[in-house]
């Protein structure tokens, strides 16, 4: 018996090596090379290895058969560039947002492409454009930052990510950041993904406006104005500025720019649009995935897979992202594939927040980390060990703040900045109503508790984006932006 | 066996592009008899599309060599290949039943008029919108009298628009009381500006009940989180297979 083992042994050896399993990663000891990829806009309920029945993400869900897949990971800012600049630091959106669209990070700051250069690896971003912009977004410790079209896909950037990957110096660990915005509006993709889920063989131009325009689509109706508005909260609008007063109030002008109906039949093809798009973005993931592979560099790589923030899908008769933190627009996916898919197929249901990447990706590297992250390592969780996560996870946008824990969340609506941010808390749970207070699945004893959650959180916040300079972002992306449906670009 | 020693030997099956792709294939063959034929394609291709253009072994099946070189091709930012032709199409698969020719026009506050504007809504909206906005900068120079309620706003709101009589009695209110605190106010708004165009009328008895601008907080929340039903108070704002 012991004979006929060894054989096998030496067997299955001779054939692989004779037969080969691909191509291998250069020879190199040391920190492991580290491919983070953000897919934009992209709803956690949407993933089959998170509970969708759909198939949208067949490769998605043959990742996590190799990889550690966070079943409750939170975004904490449903604006990409805010989103991005507190994951690579590991802040809160607070501690680094500049102007409404532009982050700012303080030099106090550091941030992983930074820490990571600092300990020997190679970094380059490969982005698409939109909030992620050289222009408005930090490129602080890349070496190379480099931006496709605007609200580019993963088809845009992955030829540059792998045009980079191939020149990269084998020596040395690399740090490779790639974005797409397959999921964001406009969602429609080409054949055959475009329709694949709509039981459509073309759209009509009303409709075609629709799909694309999602972003001022409110409650059933288009607003053409809905980019001048502000919501002070979900049930109060008001023009924004002088311009959209003006443009609101003039009964002709008005007049030239109905509201329309979005009928039930055209919300669902929305839905219906967007999945396409997940599975495109899935498809590209997919590609990358094997075009890594391909090259030999899948098993030496950790692989990061998140989504940015999620969408609404007419949740609460919301589309887009503008004026709620539920779980439809901060749910995301999160996965992470250690090389070789070591300790992979596993799950964890601990709340996590997309801050803790940072943390981790450090202790994976080996890195020492900064002061002042505010997210933890899921290093420990990578590893199976036992992994409790956050008891709250923290939201914020829009004027908007929010809490999250195993039972619900309570979100508060109008409040501004530090230093006033406690006092608007104090006072916007003193106003009655759904105006200014939004829950889900709580009772009053929940919500009493998520209250003092965030109170404690607001006082471990510094306010360190005030010493930073505020980039002003170009009209033309400005422009670029309003079409996609920011009604807070400016 | 090979395949068997194959999989002991590497680990398993390697992440490929055809692996990537398969599942696209196979959602298109919807009759699952292994091959994705023409008409199985144009299911879901924009309409216009070439299947020769995709299947470039003329063999009448998609394969996924064949479908990759398609998504490879296929810039998402340019939906036009893979023949330049314009994404929008004239016409609807889930078209509703068309209006003989000669019928009459839909009456005035139907939310049929034009592609699906609900007009009257609108101009609640809008209206209600501008003077709620003009009442809370009036008020927040000074909470004085003279200021119109929210029960008048809203009954100027449920006239039908900005530039009926109701709402022009309203914004004389509203810009009397603007003037005297010195706050702002639109002069598009102002009575010598309306005053040159025609008074809109009234649609407040048309008025279906739960119309927009009625309760402008009102939601139909789901307790599970899913998608808004459809009121039965509200105006049927367009129903499926409505031609927009």
């Amino acid at each position: 018996m012991r004979h006929r083992l060894s054989f096998w042994i030496f067997f299955v050896g001779m054939v692989g090596g004779s037969l080969g399993c691909g191509p291998t990663a250069p020879e190199r000891s040391g920190p492991p090379n580290i491919l983070l990829v953000s897919l934009d806009t992209f709803r956690a309920d949407r993933v089959g290895a998170l509970g969708n029945p759909n198939g949208l993400t067949p490769n998605l869900d043959r990742f996590a058969a190799e990889a550690v897949t966070f079943t409750n990971a939170y975004s904490q800012s449903i604006v990409t560039g805010t989103s991005h600049a507190s994951m690579f630091t590991s802040r809160y959106p607070t501690e680094v947002e500049g102007g409404a669209r532009a982050p700012s990070i303080a030099t106090s700051m550091y941030t992983l492409p930074e820490v990571l250069g600092a300990y020997g690896y190679q970094t380059a971003a490969r982005v698409a454009g939109g909030d992620l912009n050289p222009a408005v977004a930090s490129q602080r410790g890349f070496d190379t930052y480099e931006s496709s079209v605007d609200f580019g896909s993963l088809w845009h950037t992955l030829p540059l990510a792998l045009d980079w990957l191939d020149g990269a110096d084998p020596e040395k660990p690399f740090f490779l950041f790639l974005h797409g915005y397959d999921a964001h509006p406009t969602y429609l993709k080409p054949t055959p993904y475009g329709l694949l889920f709509t039981g459509h063989t073309s759209l009509t131009e009303s409709q075609q406006q629709t799909v694309g325009a999602t972003g001022l689509v409110m409650d059933g109706l288009r607003h053409p104005n809905f980019h001048r508005l502000e919501f002070l909260s979900r049930s109060m609008l008001r023009p924004r500025t002088a311009e959209g007063r003006v443009a609101l109030a003039d009964p002709v002008a008005n007049a030239a720019r109905p509201l329309e109906v979005i009928s039930q039949a055209d919300q669902e093809l929305i839905r219906d649009t967007y999945d396409g798009a997940v599975a495109y973005a899935d498809l590209q993931f997919g590609l990358l995935l094997a075009r890594l592979d391909a090259r030999g560099r899948l098993d030496d790589t950790v692989v990061v897979v998140m989504g940015d923030h999620g969408e609404a899908l007419g949740e609460d008769g919301l589309f887009h992202r503008c004026c709620a933190l539920d779980d439809a627009v901060t749910h995301v996916p999160l996965l992470m594939r250690l090389p070789r898919g070591e300790g992979g197929g596993k799950r964890v249901d601990g709340m996590v927040q997309l801050i803790d990447i940072m943390p981790t990706l450090l202790e994976v590297a080996g890195a020492t980390p900064p002061l002042g992250m505010a997210g933890v390592s899921l290093a420990p969780a990578l590893r199976g060990e036992p992994f409790p996560g956050r008891r709250v996870a923290v939201s914020q946008a829009n004027r908007m703040l929010s809490a999250r824990d195993a039972s619900g969340r309570l979100t508060y609506i109008g409040v501004q900045a530090p230093p006033n941010l406690l006092a608007d808390i104090v006072a916007a749970a003193r106003l009655p109503g759904p105006a200014f207070v939004a829950t889900e699945g709580t009772d009053s004893s929940d919500q009493a508790a998520l209250r003092q959650e965030m109170v404690r959180w607001v006082r471990t916040l510094s306010n360190p984006a005030v010493e930073a300079e505020v980039t002003a972002t170009p009209p033309a992306l400005l422009e670029k932006m309003r079409a996609q449906g920011y009604w807070d670009a400016q | 066996m090979m395949g068997l020693l194959w999989f002991l030997a590497c680990g398993g099956p390697r992440f490929t592009e055809v692996a990537a792709i398969a599942p696209t294939l196979a959602r298109l063959d919807t009759d699952k008899n292994g091959t994705v034929t023409e008409a199985e394609y144009v299911a879901v291709s924009f309409k216009g599309f070439s299947f020769a253009a995709v299947d470039t072994d003329s063999s009448g099946d998609l394969s996924a060599a064949e479908l990759l070189t398609l998504v490879d091709r296929s810039n998402p930012a340019d939906l036009t290949y893979p023949r330049p032709a314009p994404v929008v199409m004239r016409g609807q698969a889930r078209q509703g039943p068309q209006k003989p020719h000669g019928a009459s026009p839909a009456p005035r506050s139907a939310p049929s008029s034009g592609r699906g504007v609900h007009r009257s809504g609108e101009a609640r909206m809008a209206a209600l919108m501008i003077l709620e906005s003009l009442r809370a900068e009036v008020l927040a120079e000074v909470p004085g009298h003279g200021v119109p309620s929210h029960e008048e706003l809203q009954a100027a709101a449920d006239s039908g628009g900005i530039n009926t009589a109701e709402s022009r009695a309203v914004l004389l209110k509203l810009e009397a009381a603007a003037d005297a605190v010195g706050a702002d106010f639109p002069a598009s708004l102002r009575a010598e500006k309306l005053a040159a165009l025609p008074v809109a009328e009234s649609d407040a008895p048309q008025r279906a009940p739960g119309a927009i601008g009625e309760g402008s907080g009102r939601r139909d929340r789901r307790a599970d989180g899913g998608p808004p039903r459809s009121d039965p108070g509200r105006p049927d704002r367009g129903r499926p297979g409505t031609l927009r």
